[in-house]
């Protein structure tokens, strides 16, 4: 039977030797080892089937700079359009944030993760690296043994932002084959709220990968609203990649709702695990994507329900077009204790060219009796009943299927809760169908 | 609470009904598998050359092969050298009437509560019974003849119509297909074929009880039924097994071919012995089944009832070739005690204006695991393809699981996919609703548990759906938390 690792030297070997100097630190030894032990996963890997990473991986040239890479003014201009415009922002090159704070409140500390540790550092020992486990998950080990800087949020007891932090993460791609490593930690502190958005962009057209990895801990009655925007082709095509893991961590009581907007990107793989670690937390995972040509996006997310009484949601959809592939593998575990569970999944999806494709997996494991639970996935095009409506009216084709189309991905963008933000996005799949 | 505790126990401790061996003179080759007894089987049975010949390459391949590991279900290693590949009953019977069958047979029969002599007579039910490795008697065979139907076992198709075997063995799921069909190529012992020719509207269901009997022994079944243009069968399998310690192998493997607008329908109800309340014995049934609607406007359609074995690991598939062509699935599987079940179905849509339709119940008790896996895959060609899956599964205590793996990929605009499933106990406002009006927590159960298999149970014909609901009733009864 074929392997389902792919052997390492499936990477370069200058490269490969940049990795391990980089490597080189006590804490990050175990990472390594974890990495080399796992090796990159191959099509015949059951969590990699239809994500073939072989070129990707061989594309990669050199680890990016830990020095600091200035921004492009076509970087800059893009940067001063996003939305949420009016927001605490900290801007992120390669995975290393340009400024080491942004003054927010005495509750609230936004910094980079290399003055966290001098100012956090028992917050950092406790949860750096706890739910991310670099065992078996090549990824995270990667991750963890090269990570050099990245994100720190800190809200403490029933702080609250009155404006959304907004972190922007640039992929500088003006060379080929740069491989970028990130970080992120949020911890909201009992009964703290916040409204993250976190932006990803490229600059250039080039290849280039990013592994990045997230924990997110909500702590007792705290709030949490995340926005994951992925936009990698927004001034024209662009070979910029990513495989991302989070985890996020719901205590008792505990509120989130996680959107995943994925607009753009030659390579996306996004992991997100929702771990409810005590009861009555209730998480939410919404998530759109739109792959279209020479574009792969993959979601696959992990809801595990290990408490009695939770609530999860989790509704995802797909826009295909061109010879774009979408994949959706969505597992909802119920463990043994975990009763009175009520977990709902829902993915559906639109393919509008002959050559576009879809695989989804949505997955139920159920240890325990007392739950309710239920996936649902499904596959079409555009209602034909709802166009002869339109048409009907007067409408024209393009105007009708436009129409159909934003009222498709609505489901989730409302869920963004902010006007601005919304529009933005709107606009975006717009210019993307070229409507 | 305690009144559903006693029954729980009741039902846990309930003996496999059907678990006696019956004495017959046995004819066994000793335990071991190489290519001596692929040769000595082949002989055996006085096999044409190629056939042979297919078994050997199927032999040598299946040592290059490794035993999968992707399946949700555990069970100790299988050591393939400890198996008798060959047992026939000693009075190799030629026989035209019943007076001819060994008498013991017959008890068997009996004790099954399959009277061959009431079959014939009452349900028209023509019956190819398989004691362990070798067709015993064929029924009705006479009144299938004139219309042309070939109904015999599979060792008898290969004398009497080689050119028939030859074309479609293995046309559906090749010797090489899995680890497990690979096994059943090389050492087959019998099973049956069937073949309906053309227009022909094949009168009565087609049936026949497999029943592994000499301890120790495998069983790979190979049955092989082609439909013709314009024709239609229904076929139905029924499986009970007797008591056993140490557990025995099942690798059948079962090809459906249906030629333009033909219609091929294939119900099971399997009742192997599922191991004892620790999960000690049992019948591992590892089985490929598969059919191909080559021909336009056919029709596939398997129903399953899957109540025993200790472990139940098989997805019955249909490769929907033919433009218009229509693949059903419809599956019951129940698991108690420690069994476990890996069961769902693929439909593999390559023609255009194909139709799918899935509906898998399953229902897990005492410890048991039960996981629905399924693929519904459009082709690119596949235009105007439909599938529609419902999953739903009911969990009767708090230490069984049940879990669901649908892979969906489609590949064509135009196809319209959808899926749905659900996991839950009984709810308690049902429960409540029954005893108000003055119905017990059991016979609620039953009801409500009847009723959630109904879609399915609709499916089979007449005598199964009796059978299948009393399965169900055994197995269950009353094992609500």
């Amino acid at each position: 039977m074929s392997k389902q690792v792919l052997d390492i030297p499936v990477l370069n070997k200058k490269l490969f030797a940049q990795m391990q100097t980089l490597a080189q630190n006590p804490l990050r030894d175990s990472s390594w080892k974890n990495f080399l032990q796992s090796g990159f996963p191959s099509v015949k890997h059951e969590e990699w089937r239809f994500t073939p990473l072989e070129n990707s991986l061989k594309k990669i040239q050199k680890v990016s700079s830990p020095d600091f890479v200035s921004l492009s003014d076509d970087a800059e201009k893009i940067i001063a359009s996003l939305e949420p415009i009016d927001a605490y922002r900290i801007i992120l090159v390669n995975g290393k944030p340009i400024s080491n704070s942004v003054k927010i409140s005495d509750e609230i500390s936004l910094l980079s993760l290399k003055e966290a540790q001098k100012n956090f550092p028992e917050i950092i020992k406790e949860h750096f690296g706890k739910y991310l486990t670099t065992e078996k998950e090549t990824f995270n080990a990667l991750n963890t043994a090269l990570t050099n800087d990245g994100v720190f949020i800190h809200l403490k007891k029933n702080s609250q932002t009155e404006k959304p932090i907004h972190i922007i993460s640039v992929h500088d791609n003006r060379e080929e084959g740069i491989y970028s490593t990130s970080r992120i930690l949020i911890v909201a502190e009992e009964g703290a709220k916040a409204h993250i958005v976190e932006t990803h962009i490229s600059t250039a057209e080039k290849f280039s990968l990013q592994n990045l990895g997230a924990e997110i801990i909500v702590k007792p009655n705290a709030r949490i609203e995340y926005h994951l925007i992925q936009h990698f082709s927004l001034l024209g095509k662009s070979e910029a990649s990513v495989i991302d893991s989070r985890q996020v961590v719901l205590e008792k009581d505990s509120f989130c709702n996680f959107t995943t907007v994925s607009m753009s990107g030659a390579l996306i793989r996004n992991n997100l695990h929702m771990l409810f670690n005590a009861q009555n937390g209730e998480g939410h995972l919404y998530g759109l994507y739109l792959p279209s040509k020479n574009e792969l996006i993959d979601n696959h997310s992990l809801v595990d329900h290990a408490m009695p009484n939770c609530f999860s949601n989790e509704f995802y959809k797909g826009i295909m077009t061109e010879n774009g592939k979408g994949v959706f593998n969505g597992k909802i575990m119920v463990r043994k204790d975990a009763q009175k569970t009520n977990a709902y999944q829902n993915n559906r999806n639109l393919l509008l060219s002959d050559d576009a494709g879809l695989n989804a997996k949505p997955q139920l494991e159920i240890f325990a009796d007392d739950v309710k639970c239920s996936h649902g996935a499904t596959s079409g095009q555009l209602d034909e009943d709802a166009m002869f409506y339109l048409r009907a009216r007067g409408i024209g084709e393009f105007e009708a299927k436009k129409l159909l189309t934003l009222a498709f991905a609505e489901d989730v963008l409302v869920q963004t809760k902010h006007e601005g933000l919304h529009n933005q996005i709107d606009k975006w799949i717009e210019e993307k169908l070229s409507f | 609470m305690e009144d559903s505790d006693k029954i729980l126990d009741e039902l846990t401790t309930t003996e496999y009904k059907y678990g006696f061996v019956s004495d017959i003179e046995q004819d066994i080759l000793a335990k071991g598998l190489n290519e001596d007894v692929v040769r000595f089987i082949s002989a055996k049975k006085n096999e044409p050359e190629w056939l042979l010949e297919w078994r050997l390459k199927a032999y040598r391949h299946w040592l290059t092969m490794v035993e999968p590991t992707w399946e949700n279900v555990h069970y100790p290693k299988i050591d393939y050298q400890s198996y008798h590949y060959y047992a026939s009953p000693k009075v190799k019977p030629q026989l035209a009437s019943m007076d001819e069958v060994d008498p013991e047979i017959r008890k068997t029969f009996d004790k099954l509560g399959i009277s061959l002599v009431e079959q014939m007579r009452l349900a028209g039910v023509a019956v190819d019974a398989v004691l362990d490795s070798v067709s015993v008697v064929t029924t009705f065979k006479d009144k299938l003849r004139e219309l042309g139907i070939i109904f015999c076992s599979m060792s008898e198709a290969v004398k009497e119509h080689p050119e028939l075997v030859k074309k479609y063995m293995g046309s559906v799921v090749p010797s090489t297909d899995n680890y497990f069909a690979a096994l059943n190529t090389a050492v087959f012992s019998d099973g049956s074929f069937v073949y309906v020719p053309k227009g022909v509207r094949c009168p009565m269901e087609l049936s026949t009880y497999f029943r592994i009997n000499a301890a120790n022994t495998g069983q790979f079944e190979r049955t092989l039924i082609v439909a013709d243009e314009g024709s239609y069968v229904s076929y139905l399998e029924g499986c009970t097994a007797p008591m056993r310690d140490e557990n025995q192998l099942h690798a059948a493997v079962v090809e459906l071919v249906a030629h333009d607008n033909s219609e091929i329908k294939y119900s099971t109800v399997q009742n192997w012995y599922p191991g004892d309340k620790d999960g000690k014995g049992g019948i591992f049934n590892f089985v490929t089944k598969r059919g191909i609607c080559s021909g336009v406007n056919s029709k596939i359609s398997w129903t399953q009832v899957e109540t025993g074995s200790a472990i139940t690991w098989k997805y019955p598939s249909v490769i929907l070739k033919g433009d218009n062509s229509i693949g059903e699935f419809y599956s019951v599987a129940v698991t108690n005690n420690m069994q476990q079940a890996d069961t769902g179905t693929k439909m593999i849509h390559i023609g255009k204006n194909t139709k799918s339709r899935i509906v898998s119940k399953g229902i897990s008790a005492g410890s048991s695991q039960n996981s629905y896996r399924g693929l519904v895959r459009i082709n690119k060609k596949a235009t105007n393809a439909q599938n529609f899956s419902q999953c739903d599964s009911l969990l009767m205590t708090d230490h069984c699981g049940a879990h669901t793996f649908p892979y969906i990929e489609v590949n064509n605009t135009s196809a319209k996919v959808e899926h749905e499933a659900t996991t839950s106990k009984i709810g308690e406002d049902i429960l409540f609703y029954c005893n108000q009006r003055g119905i017990g927590n059991e016979e609620a159960v039953n009801l409500i548990v009847n009723g959630y298999c109904k879609e399915v149970f609709n499916q089979l014909p007449m005598e199964f759906a009796v059978e299948a609901q009393k399965l169900l009733a055994i197995s269950l009864e009353g094992s609500v938390g």
